[in-house]
């Protein structure tokens, strides 16, 4: 938290003449609104863990139920053995991280590349997509799930498994809203390749493509989400390192605190992946 | 002859027409109603370094009959040629400029005028040429200081204005021109009609432009079309106009023929 201090910052160059007071008077408020969010978000915090403290300690069940101390330790303890490397399958959290961030970002890559070139194909074409729309209207509703046991019997290989479900959650979002991106360039722009005489290449990248590079980014945003969803679930059956692994190894220990850790873990990553990808958005110029 | 009083020289009439439209038709399909016609048959001659303007009331058809002549769409019927050859698809012989302004957002006004030059497949140019030309053209619509700037940083008049400016860069045989002023404010207009003038003086061209407004059409064209209402709409009138070049605003005033001209344009686009 800024509050504001005595050297007054210097005016922006195209600074208009409003006068300093007022401008003085609202980073003030800025600053306290500031206060209050933080405030706020402490009691939360506080009444939070209070009340999961009430509900936890002291229940006799074995401490199975995670206590937030026991947590707490966990969370100590993972993190400073984090990047553990003791035998093939006693790691540290770390490499379960970074296996699983491996799988969704191959298999979100493979779903990108297949995906954008065949959404511009599909938006374009009106007959291919009539020949194809049933296929993607039947499939696209199904839990990437599905394909996990088809996917070990054909594949014969639980990483190669995982990646084809992440491929198979990520495609659709990227497909969809490349099509609908495409449909909703104006045709007017196509005119004008047109009328230019450009050929293919040109109009497929210097028009159609930067025109519905904002729809593809949305899509990739959807399908990133999606598929960080889903790799928790593969990785539980598929084994290996993983986050899902991870966190179903741990209930086979009856160790719910390794649990909650892995939940916030996860969370977090996911918060920064789409933050991170959202950051593309920004690069998308402005229509 | 330094005043001359006929749109048409002798030489040109003489000269084979730059553009032949012969017995064109055009209608659409509806869903509900069936086939609906738009566009009667329609024949006209146009020659080098005219400047035509095409005026009706709105919904006749007109923007039709400048898509099928920039190969946007098929006729139904008959054949339009430009220099004797028949216009099967669009060209950068004809330089379009749309009734809406059509520049890519994500480009700046002078990538938007490098794309329409580094597009074309008969000569290549190096990225200095290209822009040093498309700069070039900028400045003759008094835009150099805006080539920077993306489209949405633009005013509706300077958007215009890039895309008059990109048209000419093609250097077309035919500019076509949909109502380019139509959807700017009446001052803007004015001054853009005055620039549009200057350029067609300066840079000798055959234009085809739409108009609803007579006044711009008086002071831009050579000859007027004056279309008739639709459906199967038809040219109802070939009006030259005799005023000599360069115009002036104010001369054209104080000539009566103007508001004679003027008089009979407004009076046969209200039906009479
Ligand atoms: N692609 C199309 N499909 C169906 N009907 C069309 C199509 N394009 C134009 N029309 C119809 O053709 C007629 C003429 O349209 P056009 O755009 O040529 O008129 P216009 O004279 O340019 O009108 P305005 O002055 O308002 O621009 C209209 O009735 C319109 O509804
Ligand atoms: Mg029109």
């Amino acid at each position: 938290m800024s509050l504001p201090t005595s050297t007054a910052p210097t005016p922006p160059k195209d600074s208009t003449t409003a006068p300093e007071a007022l401008r003085h008077r609202s980073r003030l408020q800025r600053s306290r609104n500031r206060v209050r969010t933080t405030a706020l978000f402490l009691l939360f915090f506080i009444g939070f863990v209070s009340v999961w403290h009430i509900t936890t300690a002291g229940l006799d069940d074995g401490g199975l139920a995670p206590t937030p101390a026991a947590t707490w330790d966990r969370l100590t303890e993972m993190l400073t053995d984090a990047f553990m490397l003791d035998g093939p399958n006693n790691v540290g959290i770390f490499y379960h991280l970074v296996a699983s961030l491996q799988r969704v970002l191959l298999g979100f890559g493979l779903a990108a590349l297949v995906a954008v070139p065949l959404g511009l194909l599909l938006g374009t074409s009106r007959v291919i997509n009539d020949g194809l729309d049933p296929f993607i209207q039947v499939l696209r509703p199904v839990s990437p799930l599905a394909w996990l046991p088809l996917g070990l019997a054909l594949l014969r290989d639980s990483q190669m498994t995982a990646i084809f479900v992440i491929f198979m959650a990520a495609i659709w979002p990227i497909l969809i809203s490349t099509i609908d991106g495409v449909r909703r360039v104006n045709p007017l722009f196509l005119d004008l390749a047109k009328s230019l005489e450009t050929d293919t290449k040109t109009r497929i990248f210097k028009v159609l493509l930067p025109a519905t590079l904002p729809a593809i980014v949305i899509g990739l945003r959807t399908a990133l989400s999606t598929a960080w969803l889903v790799i928790v679930a593969a990785e539980m059956i598929v084994g290996g390192r993983g986050m899902g692994h991870f966190v179903w190894n741990e209930w086979n220990a009856l160790n719910t605190p390794s649990i909650v850790v892995a939940i916030v873990i996860i969370g977090g990553v996911g918060f920064v992946l789409d933050r991170s990808i959202a950051q593309l958005q920004r690069l998308v110029p402005k229509a | 002859m330094p005043d001359m009083m006929t749109a048409l020289s002798p030489t040109q009439l003489e000269r084979e027409p730059v553009m032949k439209i012969e017995g064109i038709t055009k209608g659409f399909n509806d869903r509900k109603k069936g086939f609906q016609p738009v566009v009667g048959t329609t024949d006209v001659d146009i020659h080098e370094g005219e400047f035509i303007t095409i005026i009706g009331p709105s919904g006749c058809g007109k923007s039709t009959i400048l898509k099928m002549i920039a190969g946007l769409e098929s006729a139904d019927e008959g054949t339009i040629r430009l220099a004797g050859r028949p216009i099967d698809a669009p060209s950068r012989e004809l330089g379009i400029v749309f009734q809406q302004h059509v520049l890519l957002p994500w480009m700046s006004a002078r990538q938007n005028v490098i794309f329409a030059l580094e597009t074309d497949p008969r000569t290549k140019r190096s990225k200095q040429e290209l822009a040093s030309l498309a700069d070039e053209y900028l400045d003759l619509v008094n835009l150099s200081h805006a080539a920077d700037r993306r489209p949405h940083q633009l005013s509706g008049g300077m958007q215009q204005r890039v895309g008059i400016a990109r048209a000419f860069a093609l250097e077309p045989q035919v500019m076509l021109l949909d109502e380019p002023l139509g959807a700017l404010d009446a001052l803007t207009r004015h001054e853009l009609q005055l620039q549009l003038l200057d350029l067609c003086e300066k840079q000798k061209r055959t234009f085809i432009m739409v108009t609803h407004d007579v006044d711009e059409a008086l002071l831009l064209s050579d000859r007027i079309l004056v279309m008739g209402a639709g459906p199967s709409a038809r040219i109802v009138h070939d009006i030259s106009v005799p005023f000599s070049r360069p115009r002036e605003v104010e001369n054209l005033d104080q000539d009566p023929a103007y508001h004679e001209l003027r008089h009979f344009l407004l009076n046969s686009l209200t039906g009479h």
